[in-house]
Order: structure tokens, then sequence, then C-alpha cells
């Protein structure tokens, strides 16, 4: 019995049943990656691993570590979904080294960023800084869940956002290129190769991003617009199965904008929270600085010139999702002094496919190999063909340049050289961003 | 809020008529689409098939007449043919022809595993490594100074009946399996035409990748100061060029402005890959009649310095432009997924 109402009791709260979705879903997620045997094709083939700026001291961690990371990330989301058993100290403790595992895997590689993985970071924290261990929300003590459903919202506001852009309203790109990938899914695959239902999609995605999150927050609103959350995504699944457990995650995470039983409705209003705002002058000034910075943050991009979708520069951590369909091809070359060619690498000697692709179309990455190459060089020159049909060569007497040819192409554009290919990479300072500039 | 009937139907008739309307040019669209590369991918392979499996029978009736490889220029002619329709092959290298083409068309060959095979009766060319066999080993014997020797003979009459097997056995599984799944697109080979579509342009750009770097870009620049002759593909031949030409001819003819394919590629790459094509033609018809192999030992090698650069500008047109538009590179971060 005991149980049983202690159950009724977690599934009548939203923050109960964020907690048992996020956790349970996070469980799924590195499973998953398990499973597939991508922590060995992600982590451990590689010889090479690209750095986020900033984060560059993280250390790569060796075979046993990594799995080491992945058990425990796997361990704590249960304890999440378990809210700890009740138990404070389990629940914070789990939360935090789910956070500080999580986190850690996704510093490892810039190259497997994804918007959805930083969202769960994200959560992860607010869950272990704010006090939302509690089985039943206790009165006053809302703001955790105001601060979870806040940040959902500012995700997809930021994403409906970062699609007021000419390729995505005014030619329907990328959707019209995926969806005509699409024709032969059975029974509307004849739809989708149409430029119409292209630009249905990118204004239906546009506008249900801008306002999806602001209408959840409305209680009269909230039963029908998860009806549209639940089809949105479950459509984006379907057509993109690329996309993975993002669509899942987000059916499951929406869930916290409901208030659950009514007797908890008094506290989970506005109201309640600005009172509790008013009394408690230190978590306000955290709430508040929390999202100016988080609604500020993906706005970096505005001030740089260009075509953000062309240099990427503040691309990362700011919401944009599914905005492009690019690709690239990157021809490294080392040569010395002379002009004469040294070494043509290549690159699946170093990098897994996913890391070449974002590599060819990434200028900072690809600075940041360029650096790794001529370090490489110098070790193992004499290894390299052809250096070995050039015994009598001295490496150390000449400055050895890394130049790249890289075409780029976006959203159906003719490709275009990225960079000057007489440019020495290595001239820059690693992870420069050279098309930006 | 009630909707009012008039609303309802209006709604419904409206969304099956702009359904009916989507499904009837779309999903005929979609068919002949299908239907049609099919048939250009179909054509291609059974024509060059069958031609590579006469090539090599005809050499083989010669051998049971005369048991001798005493016409020299004959057999060079023969392998020649040979090669250049492997040449033309290549474009139509699909996911099942894979392992045939390791098994028949390895190179470089290492000369170590040719010599392991003379005199040794009971080897078996089948199970020899696939750098030890096939059209480059053939050449390899072809061109050797002691090609006349007996033993040498008989290693090449073995190594193109090992070929003349192989072609056979690939053509008879064309004809019964590979085919039919082609056009139905729902197996285990090709899941749907999507699968097709990605096959055809991945072997497009494996071609063109080969011809660049390996075939040109590595012999002819070399390390940059000095050219690399003997990394030609058929130095020994001297026909380094033709086969080179054979491949891009043949590619050029699959994506020529009948591929259906066009239809569901952003205007302008079509005309901009056909314009690099006439440009490459163009080009090789200015370059010198000598043999690649013998300017390359006078290291005039700036020639080609454009014929290069205009293959890598067509590699890049398939590799980037239209493998994006077509949807072909997929890995797990695409889509923003997983």
């Amino acid at each position: 019995m005991m149980v049983i109402k202690a159950l009724r009791d977690d599934l009548s709260h939203p923050l109960s049943i964020f907690r048992i979705a996020y956790g349970l879903l996070m469980t799924g997620a590195l499973s998953r990656i398990w499973i597939h045997g991508w922590i060995e094709s992600l982590y451990i083939q590689p010889s090479f691993h690209f750095k986020y700026q900033y984060w560059t001291w993280i250390p790569h961690p060796s075979n046993l570590s990594i799995y080491a990371l992945f058990i425990l990330g796997i361990i704590s989301a249960l304890g999440i979904s378990l809210g700890g058993l009740r138990k404070k100290w389990l629940f914070k403790s789990s939360v935090w080294t789910f956070f500080i595992s999580f986190t850690f895997i996704e510093l490892i590689d810039k190259a497997y960023y994804l918007n959805h993985y930083y969202l769960i970071s994200l959560l992860a924290f607010i869950m272990a800084v704010a006090p939302s261990h509690y089985f039943l929300q206790p009165k006053n003590q809302s703001w955790p869940l105001w601060m979870i459903r806040l940040q959902i919202t500012t995700l997809y506001f930021f994403s409906g956002i970062a699609k007021i852009q000419y390729d995505w309203l005014c030619t329907a790109q990328p959707l019209k290129i995926w969806l005509e990938n699409r024709a032969h899914y059975p029974m509307i695959g004849s739809l989708l190769s149409s430029d119409t239902i292209a630009f249905l999609f990118s204004w239906a995605g546009f506008i249900f991003d801008l306002i999806i999150g602001f209408l959840l927050i409305h209680p009269r609103l909230r039963g029908p617009c998860y009806f549209f959350v639940i089809t949105f995504h479950l459509m984006t699944a379907w057509l993109f199965p690329n996309i993975g457990l993002f669509p899942y995650f987000m059916i499951f995470f929406t869930l916290v904008y409901f208030d659950g039983g009514i007797r908890l409705k008094e506290r989970v209003c506005v109201d309640v929270l600005l009172r509790f705002f008013k009394a408690n002058k230190i978590i306000s000034i955290l709430f508040v600085a929390w999202f100016t910075f988080h609604w500020i943050f993906p706005l970096r991009p505005y001030i740089y010139d260009g075509d953000l979708l062309w240099h990427e520069k503040g691309y990362r951590f700011g919401w944009r999702v599914m905005l492009m369909e690019k690709l690239g091809r990157i021809d490294y070359e080392l040569r010395d002094s002379q002009g004469k060619i040294l070494w043509r690498p290549k690159l699946s000697q170093f990098l897994n496919e996913t890391q070449i692709k974002q590599l060819s179309f990434q200028s900072d990455m690809a600075v940041e190999f360029a650096h790794y190459l001529k370090e490489y060089f110098y070790q193992h020159h004499h290894q390299i063909e052809p250096m070995h049909q050039m015994e009598q060569y001295q490496v150390e007497q000449y400055q050895v340049g890394v130049y790249a040819k890289c075409y780029v192409t976006v959203n159906g554009r003719l490709s275009k050289l990225y960079w000057d290919p007489n440019l020495d990479l290595t001239q820059f300072p690693s992870q420069t961003n050279i098309v930006g500039k | 809020m009630e909707i009012s009937p008039l609303i309802k139907k209006s709604l419904c008739i409206l969304t099956v008529l702009l359904t009916s309307c989507f499904q009837t040019k779309g999903e005929a669209d979609r068919d002949i689409l299908h239907k049609n590369l099919v048939t250009a991918i179909a054509q291609g392979t059974q024509d060059l098939l069958t031609q590579m499996i006469q090539i090599s029978e005809s050499q083989i009736k010669v051998f049971e007449q005369e048991n001798s490889c005493e016409d020299l220029t004959a057999l060079k002619e023969n392998w020649k043919e040979l090669s250049i329709t492997m040449a033309s092959f290549e474009p139509y290298i699909l996911s099942p022809f894979m392992d045939l083409e390791s098994k028949i068309h390895s190179w470089p060959v290492r000369d170590h595993l040719i010599a392991s095979q003379f005199g040794d009766s009971t080897h078996n060319i089948y199970e020899s490594a696939p750098l030890g066999k096939g059209i480059w080993a053939l050449e390899r014997l072809l061109y050797s100074h002691n090609m006349n020797e007996k033993s040498t003979c008989e290693l090449y009459k073995a190594q193109l009946s090992e070929i003349h097997r192989l072609l056979n056995i690939y053509h008879r599984l064309w004809n019964d399996q590979y085919s039919q799944e082609l056009q139905i697109a729902q197996g285990s080979l090709w899941m749907n035409p999507q699968d097709v579509i990605d096959d055809l342009t991945l072997a497009s750009i494996s071609v063109l990748e080969i011809v660049h770097k390996s075939k040109l870009d590595k012999p002819i620049r070399g390390n940059g100061i000095a050219a690399w002759p003997e990394s030609l593909q058929a130095w020994r031949s001297q026909t380094s060029f033709e086969l080179i030409q054979a491949n891009l001819k043949s590619l050029e003819k699959i994506w020529d402005h009948h591929n259906p394919l066009w239809k569901i590629i952003e205007d302008g790459l079509e005309g901009q890959i056909h314009d690099q094509f006439d440009h490459i033609h163009q080009l090789e018809k200015e370059l010198s009649t000598q043999s690649l192999y013998l300017e390359l030992l006078d290291n005039q090698r700036q020639n080609y310095e454009e014929y290069i650069n205009s293959v890598y500008t067509l590699l890049v047109l398939f590799s980037v432009d239209l493998s994006s538009q077509l949807g072909v590179v997929n890995v797990l971060s695409d889509n923003d997924g997983d």
C-alpha cells in the first residue's frame, strides 16, 4: 500500500514525473550508445578528438575510464529515475554524478555536439543545484520546476528564432532536400517530394518552435498543444531516422508543463512563484541571471558579419536545430618551404566518418586538426609514404606547412572554396574559425 | 467551439483533393524515376559484363587451338580490350560487385605473390591473394621478359581462366538475383530506391576518387618536384591514360542528360557537371598522344596540371554537391540527431 501511495504521489507531481522520465530516457540513451558499439567507434577508435574552445584541458580518458563514465552515467540516471528512493543525498549524488559523467563524455569531442545533449546537461545541472529532490514539492518551492519549464521553452523559442532566415522561410531548405530523399516512404512518400509540402513543413516547424513553449505554459491550451508536441516529434522521428532519440526526449520532457493533481495546482502557479521570489532575493537574482544568460548567449552569432550557416561562428550552443544540409570535402597536404609535397594524409587513418564529415565544413576543426597533423608528421615522418623514398630528407631543416583544399555546399547551393588553399593552417592558433574572420 | 458542418465538409473535400493531386503526380514521377534509373544501370552492367566474358572467352579459345603465347601482339591487344572494358565497368560496380572487383581488379599487384605461383602445379589461383591475380597480374606477366616461357604462359592461361570463371559467376548472379533486387529495391541488398541512388552515387565518387588520387595525382605530381611514373596504373602497357579516359567516359554516360536523377536535383548542378565533363574531354584532346608514362619519364608533368585540377573539380561536384542534394552521406549526427 505504501509503495502504491508513493507511486501515486510521484505520478501526481510534474517534477517527479520529469525525474522518472529523464532518468529512464538517459538510462536508455547511454545504454543504446553502448549496445550499438558507439563507445568504441566514437571515443576509442579515433586517434584524434576535437576539443571545445576553453575546454582543451579536458583530458582524453583511457578506454577503461570511458566505459567507467558510461557505467556511472547509466547507474546515476537510474538513481534519478528512482528519485534517489526518496533520500535526498542519494538523489543529489545521482544527479551530480550524472551531470559530471554525461557532460564529461560530451566534452571529449565537439564533432559529436548536439543541441539536445547540451539541453540534457543543463537540465541535470538545474536538478543538481536546485531543490528538485522533493517527492512532493513543498509550498513555495516550485521554482526548480519553473526553471526546467523555462529551459525547455528557451530551446523551442530560440530554435524558432534561428529559423528566421532566408533559406528556411523563402526556399524551404534544407527540408526540400531532405523530404525529396524520403519520397520512397510508403503512402505519403509522393507527397513529401512536393515543394508545397516542404514549404508547409518549414513554416509549420517555424511557428511550432516559436510558440509551443509558451502555449504549453497556459493551463487551458496545454492539453491540445501537447497533442501537437507528440504529433510533431513523432513525425520528425519518422521522417528523419537519424534524429535518434531527440523526439522522444521532447515528448517526455514536455510532460513537465502539466500541473499534475488538482490539489497541486496552487503550488505551481505563477503568482506563488513571484511571491516566493520577492521573499528570496538571492534565488530570484540567480534565476534571472541564469535565463538572462541563456536568452542572450544564443544571439551571439548576430554580432558577426556574413552568413552564419556558412561560417558557423557562434553556431553551437544556440539551439540551431535542423537548419542546414551542409557537406564539404577537405584534402590536406603537408608541404615544405620549397614546395615539396611531404604527405597527403588519409583522414580515415585518424578519424571516424562523423568526425570527417564535421571537419569538412567547420574551419575551427580543420585548423585544430592541421596542428595535430604537423605534430604527427614531425614525430612519424620516417614511417610515412612518401617520406621513406626520401631517406636523406632532414625534416628539421625545413619549415613544414599544412595546407587544405576545402569545398563546401550549404542547402543545395553550388559548392565553393571554404578558404584560400595556399594558407598554412598552422599559422593560426588552434581552433580558429578562419572562415568567420 | 462548434465547427460548422459546412466548414468540416469543405475541409474534407479540400484535403482529399490536395492529397489525390499530389499523389498522382508524385507517385508517377517516382516510379518512372526509379524504373529509368534501374534500366540505365542494368543495361550498362549487362552489356559490360557480357563484353568482358566474350573478350576473355575469345582468348581462351585461341589458347585451346594454339597452346602457346607466341603471338604476343594479339595477347596484348586482347588484354587491352579486357582492361578498358573493365575500366568502363568501374562506375557500375555497385555494392554486390565489390567482391568481384577486388578479385579481378586489385592493383598494384605484388611481384612476390605472382612469383609464388610459378612452377607450383597444385597452386590454386582461386585461393591466392587478390594482389597476386586478376587483370593486373595478367599485365605483369604479359610485359615480363619471360612471357615466352612455358611456365609463364601456363600461369597466364590459368589467371585468364580464373577471371573468366569469376565473370561468369557474377553474370549469373546478376541475372538471377541482383537485377531483380535492383528493380524491386526491397530486399537485403537495396532496401529502398534511395539505397540504389546512394549506391550508384558512391560508386561514381569512388571512381573519381581513385582516378584523381591514385591514377593521376600520385604518379604525376609525385612529391611535388619529381613525378613517380611507376605509380601509374598501367605503366607497363602504357595504357594508363586510355583507362582513365574509359573510366570518365563511362561515368559520363551514367550521368548524361537521360539520367532521371537530374529531375530531383536543384537547377544548375546538372549543367555544371556536364560542362566539367566537356572541359575534361577538351583537355584530353589537347594532351599529347604520346604515352603518359613516357612523358612522366621526361618529367613533362606540367601539361597534366590542368587536367588533374579539372578531374578534382568534377570530384568535388560529385562528392560534395551531388551527394548533398541526393542525401548520400549519412552519419550519426545528420539532421542534428542521436
